[in-house]
C-alpha cells in the first residue's frame, strides 16, 4: 500500500497541471490510500479536493498540507495530522504570505522552530553540505515529527539522492518515506506543464531546454511501478505518515463574532428582540396573525440552523448604514423574509409579495442564507473600513475570487509559449468571434491566417483547450467579508491582496459554501446613490422625508405605469437598455411582480432558452396555459407556466424529477458554472428520466433541460430580481414626480447606467427641462437644481469639464464673491487654479458673460507674459479677432465637456439641401408602417447581443430623440466601412412599428456622413 | 661492488643503467596517481610523442584529468579527429576551460597529421591530442622532433587492434580495463625501465550501487541490469 | 534658393514587394506594434477602407484576409541610403531626413541641365525605376518643401507666389509642429498656415518656444538653417583581364598578387586595413566563382596575404578557364596601431588566431570546430557549441558523443541509469527513451538507450 504525500495541483499557480478533482480520483483509481494536496505555501486547491472526494465518496483519506521553500536550500512539506496542526499551518502560511508582496512568500527560520504539531517531510537535495546543516537543525528540533522524503524520477540524480539519503539516515536516524512529488494526475499532462512552466518564466517552451521537466515521471504512478522503484519499507513509511493525519475539513466549524450579542443576552432572546422592535417600526404594532405566524415559523427556524449570528452580523452592518445615511438594500434569499423587513435589511413589504417562504432557508437542502446588501458605490468603502475597524484585522477579511485563463488571456499566453509573433496572436485574438454558433473558433483560424494542418496550430488548439479554466492568481472577491470569533488564520491562510491593506482568504465563495461558511456580501451599487442625492435634493425643498420604504408603501402608482409601459425608462434602474425599450410597451407591467419578472426575463439566459415568446403571448393574448402535473402547475403558474427564475427550475427538478435537496443543490451550483467545466450534462439523462418514471411527457423534460442549460450563467434568482424590482419602481416614481432633481442626481452619481451625459441631458431636453451650461460664476462642482422663473431648471456643474480638479474648483467656488467674478485676470489672480484648469474652463465656455469669446479668452489665457510682475499693465491690444460660429462652438463644447447644451449636431446640418429627405425622430411616429423613411444620426451604441443571429442593433440619436435601427449582417458585411467608422450616418430603410407602437427601421442604404463634422468626437459605446 | 670502483661510479660522465632514475634528463609532470608515477619514473614527460594504446571507452581520455589540467596560460588544447565530439559537459568534469579546446576533424590521415605538425608548430598550444591508428615511423619521427623542439606533448591514440609497430616515442603505454580500474604497461620510456602490469584503482562514472543498497532485494533489481546484446 | 522634397509614404511596404512580389488583390499593411497604429498599405488595403493611423482591431474588422508585416525602421533608412546613393549620381546637394525623406537643392545644378524641367525629368526617370511610391514638391526652403509634399500637392512650384499660395492652404498637422502645439493652436482656432502666418511673431513668441519660431521663420524662408550634405562611404573595386584564358589554379597567383597590391596601396593612402579580400573568377558561359581569403585580423603585410592566397589557391578547382579576375573589397577598418610590448598571451593569442586561419584554409571552416553542448535534453540537438557558458545538465555526459548512432550488439552490463527522457513534443522531434551507462564485457563504457520500441543504441563512449 502507498500514500502520496507531496503532490502539487493547479493552486500552485503555473507549476501543477491537473485540477485537484482530477488528483484526487486518480489517486483513488490507483489504489492509493491517502493523497495530500500540498500546493505551495497554499492551501487554495485543499477545498476543491475534500468537495470532489465528499461528492463521488471516493475511497481514500485526504491529507491537508503545504510546501515551502526556505531561503533557496531547504525545501519542506508540512502535513496537518489533526486541527491545532491545521491552525498552526494556516498560521505559518499567514505569517509567510504578509511578509511579502502578493503572490510570493517568504517563510522564516523562526516559523518552522515554532512547530508543535504539524509533521514535517524534508525533500533533500544533493548538497552534502547543506544536508549536514539542515539535518542537525531538524533533528536538534523537530526530530520527533520530521521524515525524509526520497523520490525516484529517473533524471540522473537518483543515486546521489540515494547516497545522500542513506547518509543521513545513518547520522541522524530520520525515517524515510517515498513520493514522487507529483505536478500532475496523468503523463500526458507533460505538455501542458512545459508550456505553464514557459509561460511562468516568460520564455518559449523550447528555450526552457535543460531547466524543464525531462519526463513524466512526477505524476500519479502505479503501485506495481512504484514497488519497483523504491525499497518496500519506504512505501509502508508513506503509510505510516497517513494514518497518523486524522485531519478532516469537516471540522472546522465557524464561531461567530460574540461580541454583537450584549451581555447577559443569549443569540436568540436578542434576535427576538431586535425583531419585535422591527415589527413595531415596520406594522406599528400586532401586524395580522398571518404575518406573526410567519414571523414565529422563520425564527425556530432560524435558531434551528444555529444562523442567529448571521442575521445579527448583518444587522449591526445595517445600522451602521443607516446611522450614517448611507442608502443600502438587501437582495438573496434570506432577504425575502418577515424577519429581513424587520430588522429592516430589506425594504421590500412581505403583503406586497406572497413571501417566499419555502425559498427563504430549505432545511433539507442545508444551504447556508444567503445575503447580500447593496450599499451606495460612493461611500461603500466606509462600510468596509468599519468592518476592519469593528471586528480587527486578524477577524475579517474578504473571500477570494480565483481569476482563472479566459479564452484570450490562455490564446496569448500558450501562443507566445509556442513561439508565435505576439501581433499575430493580438490580430487574431481580436478578429476571433467566441460567439459565432455556426463557425467553432478552431476553424475561424484558417481564415485568420493559421494552417490547421501545421503541427504548431493543433498543438496551439489542443493546448489552449486544456488550459482554459486554469486558475492564474488569487485576487479579492467584489465584496464577500468573512468574519470569525478568533482569529482567522486560524480557519484559513490570509494573505495581501494587490489593494494596500487589502487582506484576502485563500478560499473563494465556492468552497467557503462547501465548508458551511458564511460570508456577507458588501456589494456597490451605482443606482443607489443616485437615489439618494435625489433624496437629498427633494428633501431639502420639501418638509416631508422621503426614503425607499415610504414610497414603496404608497403602493403601485398607475401613472409611474403609464410612463413604464411607454418606454420612457432612460436613466432608471436595470430597465433603461434598448432590449428593455423594446420589451416594455409588449410585457406592460402593471404591477410590483410584472417588474420582477421584467427584469429577469430580457436576459441572455431566458432569451437562449426561448421563454421569452411563449410568456408574451400567453400574457398579450391570455392564452390558456395547460400545466402537466398540479406540483409543476403550483410552481409556474406565477410567471404563467414559463420557468425565468432559478429557484423555479430547482423547485421543479424536486418536485417533478424526484431530486433530493442535496441533488438540488448541486444542480444549482453546477448551472452557475457550467462553462467552466461542463458538469450540467451529467444531470441531462438523471433529470430526464427522474421525470420519465414520474410520467412526464419526454419533450417536457428536454425542453426544461434545454431551458436549464440556456439559463446557466445568466439565470437570474427570483430573490434578487425581487430587490431590483424594489429600486427600479422608485427610480420610475422620482422620475416620474421628481424628473428635475432624478436627472441631477444621476449625472451628479456618473459614471453609472446605461447612457452618457451627453444623452441623459439630451433625455432632460426632451422633457422640456431647462439646462444651464458650465459657468464660472453660477456652477458649483456638482450640477445643481435651480430655479429660473420658479421653473425647475438644471445648472451644469464643473465636473462636467475635463481636466479640472474637484479640490481647486471647490476652494475657488468657496472665495467667489457673492457678485461673482468680474474678469478672467481676477479668477487668475486667486492663484488657486493650475494653467492648463483654466484654459479648459475657458474652452468650456464657462467664462461667457466675463470676457469675449472662448478663443480670445484661451488666447489671453495662453500670454504667459502678462502674469510677469514687469509686464502687469493690461494692454488688451485687440489683435486677436478670430470668432468661433456655430459649428466651431459645438466642437469646442464636445472637445471639452463631451456634450452640447446650446445646439446638437445634427440640427446644424440637417437643414443643409443634400438631407431635405430627412425626417426627425419625434416624427416617424406619424410615418406609416412599412414605409421607405430617411433618417440622419450621430451613432451613439452599437450592439451585436449573442442571441441575436447575426444582427447589430444601432442607436442614432438627433436633437429630437434616437431611433433603433437593425442592421442585417449581409448589410453589415456590404457596407463595412459605413457600418464600422461612421460617427454621424444616414441611415435610409423600412420603418417597422410592433402593434404597441415600438418603432425599428430596418436599414437598407448607410451612407456616412462624418466628414461633414470631422472634428466632431461623439463617443459611441461600441459592442460592449 | 669492490671499493676500487666506488669514485668511479660517482664520476658524473659515468651512467649506470640501474640507478638511471635519478639524473633522468626529461622532466616529468605529476600523473595523478602515485603508482603511475612510480611506474612512468615521475610522471609524464613534459613533451615528445607519447602513444597511448587502448581500447577505445576505457576511460583513457579520463585518466589524464591531472595530465590535462595544467594550462595556467590559457593555451590551445587541441583534439585532432577523435571517435566522436567532444561535449563540454565532460570537459568541465575535467576543470578544462571548453574556450581554450578546439577540435579538428580531417578527411583522411595525412590531413589530420599536417594539422597535428601545424599544431606543434605554432607556439599557441600547450597540448595536442590525436587519433591515428596508421602512423609510419617517419611521420613519428617529424611529430617527434616538432614537440620536442617546442616543449609540448602530443598525445597519440591508437587503438589497441591496430598491430603495434616500433615508432621514435618518448614514451608507449597500453591501458587495459580491469575490474575496479586499469592496467597501465608501459612498453618504452625514455630515460626510464620499461614496466609492465602496474593496477590503478579509478573510477570515472556513476554507478547504481547506492540504490541497490537501498532496494535490499539486490537479485530482483540485478535482473533488470542484464540484458541482452 | 529651390529646394525639391521626396516623400516615400510606404518605403518599407515596397522594398518588400521588390522581393516578394504579391498578388495584386492582397492586402498587405505595416503595423507598429508599440503603438498599435497602421504605418503603411498598399493598394488593395486601402480599398477596404483601412487608412493609416487605425487600429489592429479596426482594420481586422474591416478587412479579414490581411498580412500584416512588423515595421523595421532600421530597413527603411537603409533603403533610403540606397536611394541616396542612386540620385548622387545626378545631383550633388541632396539631405538625408530618415526614416523617409529625402531634400534635393535643385537650383545650383539647373544650370547643367539647362532649365528646371530637364532636371527634373532626370530625377523622376530614377525614381520610376528605383519603383519607389513618393509625393513631392518644391518650395523655397526644406522646410516648405516639406509641407507641401506630406499635404500632396505633387506639382513643381517655380515662382515664390505659387508657392505662397499653395502653402497657405496646408493644414498644421502636415507641418513639424508637435501635437501639444497645433492642439492648443487648435482651441484658439487656429487651423491652417495661412492664419499661423498673419499672427505677429512677438505674440507667438511670448506664447510658445523659440523652436517654433524658428521653424517659422525656415518656412518663411527668412533664414537658412545649416544642413547636412550626403556622401556615400567608399569602398575599392578593380578588376584584371589576363591576356590569355588561365586553366591551371596555381597560375592565377601573380594575377590576383597583382589586384591585392593594388588594394594595398589604396588602403595605405587612407591608412586603413581589411581582413577579408573578395576575389570573383568570371569564365566565359560558366557561373563566375567568388573565392575569399578571410583572415582573423587585418593584415598589412603583403606577404602574409600572400602566403593564405597560396594555401587557397592549393584546394581550388576551376570549373573553367578564368578570362577575368576583379576584387572587391568592401569593411575597411582603421589602423590601430599594433601594441609593440610582447607580452606571452599577447603573443600567442595572435598565433592561435593565426594557427585557426591557416587550419580553416586548409582544411575547410566547417572541419574546424568547438565542443558541442546544448540547453535541451535530447542530445542530438547539441551542436558546435559558441559560447563556453551555455547551462549543463545535471546527469554525467560522455566525454565522446557519436553523431550517427550505433545498434548496440555486444553483450553489456548496465552500470547507471535509467535517466529517463519523455520530451520534444512541442517540435515534432519526440525522444521517449531510456538512457544507461552500459559496461561491455572488454570493460568499455557506453552510453546506450533503449527506445519505445525496446531497442537499444549506443550514441557516445565513456572515454
Amino acid at each position: 500500500m502507498f500514500a502520496e504525500l507531496v503532490c502539487q495541483t493547479n493552486f500552485s499557480f503555473l507549476t501543477g497541471a491537473s485540477e485537484p478533482e482530477e488528483m484526487v480520483s486518480t489517486a483513488a483509481f490507483l489504489g492509493y490510500q491517502a493523497l495530500a494536496i500540498t500546493d505551495e505555501c497554499s492551501v487554495a486547491g485543499v477545498v476543491r479536493a475534500y468537495a470532489e472526494i465528499r461528492r463521488n465518496s471516493l475511497p481514500i483519506k485526504l491529507v491537508v498540507g503545504s510546501r515551502f521553500k526556505l531561503a533557496d536550500s531547504l525545501e519542506v512539506v508540512l502535513l496537518c495530522p489533526d486541527k491545532p496542526a491545521y491552525a498552526e499551518l494556516c498560521r505559518i502560511i499567514t505569517n509567510a504570505r504578509r511578509r511579502s508582496a502578493k503572490g510570493e512568500y517568504q517563510l522564516a527560520e523562526w516559523d518552522l522552530k515554532s512547530i508543535r504539531h504539524c509533521l514535517i517531510i524534508w525533500l533533500p537535495g544533493t548538497c552534502r553540505q547543506t544536508n549536514t546543516h539542515w539535518g542537525q537543525w531538524l533533528h536538534r528540533f523537530l526530530s520527533s515529527r520530521s521524515w525524509i522524503g526520497a523520490s525516484r524520477l529517473l533524471d540522473g540524480l537518483d543515486e546521489q539522492r540515494f547516497a545522500e539519503i542513506q547518509f543521513l539516515e545513518q547520522t541522524f536516524s530520520m525515517p524515510v518515506m517515498a513520493t514522487s512529488q507529483a505536478l500532475f494526475h496523468h503523463s500526458d499532462r507533460l505538455p501542458v506543464q512545459h508550456v505553464l512552466h514557459a509561460i511562468r518564466c516568460n520564455t518559449t517552451v523550447a528555450e526552457l531546454g535543460l531547466s524543464s521537466q525531462a519526463n513524466a515521471e512526477r505524476t500519479l504512478r502505479p503501485l506495481n511501478k512504484l514497488n519497483k522503484l523504491y525499497p518496500r519499507k519506504w512505501l509502508e513509511q508513506s503509510t505510516v505518515i497517513a494514518s497518523r493525519c486524522q485531519f478532516c475539513l469537516s471540522q472546522l466549524k465557524y464561531q461567530y463574532p460574540a461580541e454583537i450579542i450584549p451581555a447577559g443576552y443569549s443569540a436568540r432572546q436578542f434576535l427576538r428582540e431586535c425583531v419585535e422592535a422591527g415589527i413595531l417600526k415596520r406594522f406599528g404594532g400586532e401586524p395580522e396573525p398571518a404575518i406573526r405566524a410567519i414571523i414565529e415559523k422563520e425564527l425556530s427556524l432560524i435558531s434551528e440552523q444555529h444562523y442567529e449570528y448571521f442575521f445579527l452580523t448583518i444587522y449591526d452592518v445595517v445600522q451602521f448604514a443607516r446611522r450614517q445615511h448611507i442608502l443600502y438594500q438587501g437582495r438573496g434569499s434570506a432577504a425575502n423574509s418577515v424577519v429581513c423587513y424587520c430588522l429592516e435589511i430589506t425594504a421590500v413589504d412581505p403583503r406586497q409579495i406572497n413571501v417566499l417562504f419555502e425559498r427563504f432557508i430549505s432545511k433539507e437542502r442545508d444551504e447556508p442564507p444567503d445575503i447580500d446588501v447593496d450599499f451606495e458605490h460612493e461611500r461603500r468603502e466606509e462600510v468596509i473600513q468599519y468592518i476592519y475597524n469593528k471586528y480587527g484585522r486578524e477577524r475579517t477579511a474578504l473571500a477570494a475570487t480565483v481569476i482563472s485563463f479566459r479564452f484570450k488571456s490562455a490564446f496569448k499566453a500558450v501562443g507566445k509559449a509556442l513561439g508565435f509573433a505576439e501581433s499575430q496572436l493580438d490580430y487574431i485574438v481580436k478578429n476571433i468571434n467566441r460567439r459565432d454558433k455556426v463557425m467553432p473558433w478552431k476553424s475561424q483560424l484558417a481564415d485568420l491566417g493559421l494552417d490547421p494542418t501545421v503541427l504548431k496550430v493543433k498543438q496551439l488548439v489542443y493546448l489552449v483547450e486544456q488550459i482554459v479554466g486554469f486558475p492564474r492568481h488569487l485576487s479579492q472577491h467584489v465584496g464577500g467579508f468573512v468574519i470569525s470569533a478568533g482569529p482567522l488564520y486560524e480557519l484559513v491562510p490570509v494573505e495581501n491582496a494587490a489593494m494596500a491593506e487589502r487582506t484576502v482568504i485563500q478560499w473563494d465563495k465556492d468552497d467557503l459554501e462547501t465548508l458551511g461558511l458564511l460570508k456577507v456580501d458588501v456589494l456597490a451599487l451605482g443606482m443607489l446613490t443616485a437615489i439618494r442625492k435625489t433624496f437629498d435634493i427633494v428633501n431639502q425643498h420639501m418638509d416631508s422625508t422621503l426614503s425607499i420604504a415610504h414610497i414603496t408603501g404608497l403602493g403601485d402608482d398607475r401613472q409611474v405605469y403609464d410612463m413604464i409601459c411607454a418606454a420612457d425608462t432612460v436613466g432608471v434602474f436595470q430597465i433603461e437598455s434598448r432590449a428593455q425599450m423594446g420589451m416594455l410597451p409588449r410585457l406592460k407591467p402593471r404591477k410590483y411582480y410584472d417588474l420582477v419578472v421584467q427584469i429577469a426575463i430580457v436576459r441572455p439566459g431566458p432569451i437562449q432558452g426561448d421563454m421569452v415568446h411563449p410568456y408574451l403571448k400567453r400574457r398579450q393574448h391570455g392564452e390558456t396555459v395547460n400545466y402537466p402535473s398540479a406540483e409543476v402547475e403550483k410552481v409556474l403558474e406565477r410567471t404563467m407556466g414559463v420557468p425565468i427564475f432559478q429557484e423555479q427550475v430547482i423547485q421543479l427538478a424536486m418536485v417533478a424529477a424526484g431530486f433530493t435537496g442535496g441533488e438540488a443543490d448541486q444542480l444549482r451550483r453546477a448551472m452557475a458554472s457550467w462553462k467552466k467545466n461542463g458538469r450540467l450534462n451529467l444531470f441531462k439523462e438523471k433529470l430526464v428520466n427522474g421525470m420519465l418514471d414520474k410520467g412526464y411527457a419526454p419533450e417536457f423534460a428536454n425542453t426544461l433541460f434545454d431551458q436549464i442549460k440556456g439559463f446557466s450563467g445568466y439565470g437570474f434568482p427570483e430573490s434578487h430580481s425581487a430587490s431590483f424590482a424594489v429600486l427600479a419602481y422608485v427610480s420610475c416614481w422620482l422620475k416620474f414626480y421628481f424628473p428635475v432633481e432624478f436627472y441631477v442626481g444621476l449625472l451628479n452619481s456618473w459614471p453609472m447606467g446605461f447612457y452618457t451625459p451627453s444623452q441623459l441631458v439630451q433625455d432632460a431636453q426632451q422633457h422640456d427641462i431647462a439646462v444651464l451650461p458650465v459657468c464660472i460664476n453660477a456652477s458649483t462642482w456638482d450640477h445643481q437644481m435651480v430655479f429660473v422663473e420658479h421653473q425647475k431648471a438644471i445648472r451644469l456643474g464643473f465636473r462636467l469639464v475635463k481636466g479640472v480638479s474637484e479640490l481647486n474648483l471647490n476652494k475657488l467656488v468657496s472665495v467667489r464673491p457673492a457678485t461673482g467674478f468680474s474678469s478672467v485676470d481676477e479668477v487668475k489672480k486667486q492663484q488657486l487654479l493650475r494653467h492648463n484648469e483654466i484654459s479648459a474652463l475657458a474652452s468650456a465656455d464657462a467664462f461667457k458673460g466675463l470676457a469675449g469669446n472662448r478663443f480670445q479668452v484661451r488666447w489671453n489665457i495662453m500670454d504667459g507674459q502678462s502674469e510677469l510682475p514687469l509686464f502687469g499693465q493690461d494692454t488688451q491690444t485687440e489683435l486677436f479677432s478670430l470668432a468661433p460660429d456655430n459649428t466651431e462652438n459645438l466642437i469646442e463644447d464636445y472637445a471639452s465637456t463631451g456634450l452640447s447644451v446650446s445646439h446638437h449636431p445634427i440640427e446644424l446640418i440637417y437643414q443643409q439641401p443634400q438631407f431635405r429627405r430627412i425626417t426627425l425622430a419625434k416624427d416617424l411616429k406619424q410615418a406609416p408602417n412599412q414605409s421607405v423613411v430617411h433618417i440622419l444620426g450621430c451613432v451613439t451604441c452599437r450592439q451585436a447581443p449573442g442571441t441575436a443571429s447575426g444582427v447589430t442593433f444601432l442607436t442614432l440619436e438627433d436633437h429630437t430623440g434616437n431611433t433603433n435601427v437593425v442592421v442585417w449582417q449581409s448589410t453589415a458585411r456590404h457596407q463595412q466601412q459605413a457600418f464600422l467608422k461612421a460617427t454621424i450616418l444616414q441611415v435610409d430603410g423600412i420603418l417597422e412599428r410592433s402593434p404597441e407602437g415600438v418603432i425599428h427601421v430596418i436599414a437598407g442604404k448607410l451612407t456616412d456622413c462624418t466628414d461633414i463634422l470631422e472634428q466632431l468626437r461623439v463617443s459611441a459605446r461600441d459592442f460592449h | 661492488m669492490t671499493n676500487s670502483t666506488l669514485p668511479l661510479t660517482q664520476h658524473p660522465g659515468v651512467w649506470r643503467a640501474s640507478e638511471g632514475r635519478h639524473q633522468d634528463t626529461t622532466q616529468r609532470q605529476d600523473t595523478g596517481f602515485a603508482a603511475l608515477n612510480t611506474a612512468l619514473g615521475g610522471g609524464f614527460p613534459a613533451s615528445g610523442l607519447i602513444r597511448l594504446r587502448s581500447l577505445c571507452g576505457v576511460g583513457e581520455l579520463s585518466l589524464l584529468k591531472t595530465v590535462l589540467g595544467q594550462n595556467n596560460s590559457e593555451k590551445l588544447l587541441v583534439f585532432i579527429n577523435p571517435p566522436g565530439q567532444i561535449h563540454q559537459a565532460w570537459l568541465h568534469q575535467m576543470a578544462i576551460n571548453p574556450a581554450n579546446v578546439t577540435v579538428v576533424h580531417c578527411r583522411s590521415g595525412d590531413e589530420a597529421l599536417w594539422a597535428a605538425e601545424q599544431c606543434l608548430k605554432s607556439e599557441a598550444c600547450y597540448q595536442v591530442l590525436l587519433w591515428h591508428d596508421a602512423i609510419t615511423t617517419k611521420q613519428a619521427r617529424r611529430l617527434q622532433v616538432a614537440s620536442t623542439q617546442h616543449r609540448l606533448r602530443c598525445l597519440l591514440f591508437e587503438n589497441k587492434r591496430v598491430q603495434r609497430i616500433a615508432l621514435p616515442l618518448t614514451l608507449d603505454l597500453d591501458i587495459q580495463a580491469v575490474t575496479g580500474g586499469l592496467q597501465i604497461d608501459i612498453t618504452k620510456n625514455r630515460g626510464a625501465w620499461p614496466t609492465s602490469a602496474t593496477q590503478l584503482m579509478f573510477c570515472y562514472t556513476p554507478t547504481n550501487q547506492a540504490i541497490y543498497r537501498a532496494m535490499d532485494n539486490t537479485s530482483a533489481l540485478h535482473a533488470l541490469s542484464h540484458i541482452a546484446g | 534658393m529651390l529646394w525639391a522634397y521626396f516623400h516615400y509614404y510606404q518605403l518599407f511596404l515596397d522594398n518588400t514587394e521588390i522581393t516578394a512580389p504579391p498578388t495584386s488583390s492582397q492586402a498587405i499593411v505595416v503595423y507598429q506594434a508599440a503603438n498599435n497604429r497602421i504605418m503603411q498599405a498598399n493598394q488593395a488595403a486601402r480599398e477596404a477602407g483601412i487608412t493609416l493611423g487605425m487600429g489592429l482591431a479596426q482594420a481586422g474588422a474591416l478587412c479579414p484576409q490581411l498580412t500584416i508585416l512588423d515595421y523595421q525602421q532600421a530597413d527603411e533608412t537603409h533603403r533610403l541610403t540606397a536611394l541616396a546613393n542612386r540620385l548622387y549620381q545626378l545631383v550633388a546637394d541632396i539631405v538625408l531626413l530618415p526614416p523617409n525623406g529625402l531634400a534635393v537643392r535643385l537650383d545650383p545644378s539647373m544650370k547643367y541641365y539647362g532649365g528646371l524641367s530637364y532636371l527634373w525629368q532626370a530625377l523622376k526617370n530614377e525614381m520610376t525605376a528605383a519603383h519607389v511610391h513618393f509625393s513631392y514638391a518644391t518650395g523655397w526652403s526644406v522646410e516648405a518643401a516639406k509641407v507641401l509634399a506630406l499635404n500632396g500637392a505633387n506639382q513643381v512650384f517655380q515662382h515664390n507666389s505659387a508657392i505662397k499660395q499653395a502653402l497657405a492652404k496646408c493644414p498644421l498637422e502636415h507641418t513639424d509642429l508637435t501635437q501639444q502645439q497645433c492642439f492648443a493652436l487648435h482651441r484658439v482656432g487656429i487651423r491652417d498656415i495661412a492664419t499661423l502666418l498673419q499672427m505677429p511673431v512677438t505674440e507667438l513668441g511670448k506664447r510658445f518656444d523659440n523652436s517654433l519660431i524658428q521653424y517659422l521663420c525656415a518656412l518663411r524662408a527668412e533664414v537658412v538653417p545649416r544642413y547636412v550634405y550626403y556622401h556615400p562611404e567608399s569602398h575599392f573595386f578593380s578588376s584584371l583581364t589576363p591576356s590569355y584564358e588561365i586553366s591551371e589554379n596555381t597560375r592565377l597567383l601573380p594575377w590576383m598578387a597583382q589586384l591585392m597590391e593594388e588594394f594595398m596601396t589604396y588602403a595605405r593612402l587612407r591608412n586603413k586595413l581589411s581582413a577579408c579580400l573578395a576575389f570573383e573568377l568570371h569564365f566565359r558561359d560558366e557561373q563566375a566563382l567568388s573565392v575569399c581569403i578571410q583572415s582573423a585580423t587585418p593584415l598589412y603585410k603583403s606577404a602574409q596575404w600572400h602566403s593564405l592566397m597560396l594555401l587557397k589557391l592549393e584546394t581550388l578547382t576551376l570549373p573553367a578557364p578564368v578570362i577575368q579576375l576583379s576584387l572587391t573589397v568592401s569593411e575597411l577598418e582603421e589602423l590601430e596601431e599594433q601594441t609593440t610590448d610582447f607580452f606571452t598571451n599577447r603573443v600567442h593569442v595572435f598565433a592561435q588566431k593565426q594557427l585557426l586561419s591557416r587550419l580553416q584554409t586548409r582544411l575547410g571552416c566547417e572541419a574546424v570546430g568547438a565542443p558541442i553542448n546544448g540547453n535541451d535534453h535530447r542530445l542530438d540537438q547539441h551542436q558546435s557549441a559558441l559560447s563556453a557558458s551555455g547551462a549543463l545538465p545535471a546527469y554525467t555526459l560522455p566525454s565522446i558523443c557519436l553523431s550517427q548512432l550505433q545498434p548496440l550488439c555486444a553483450a553489456s552490463h548496465i552500470e547507471h541509469g535509467p535517466i529517463r527522457l519523455h520530451t520534444g513534443w512541442w517540435d515534432g522531434n519526440i525522444q521517449k527513451r531510456d538512457y544507461y551507462i552500459a559496461r561491455a564485457s572488454d570493460g568499455r563504457r557506453m552510453h546506450v538507450f533503449k527506445d519505445a520500441e525496446g531497442n537499444w543504441f549506443v550514441q557516445g563512449w565513456y572515454c
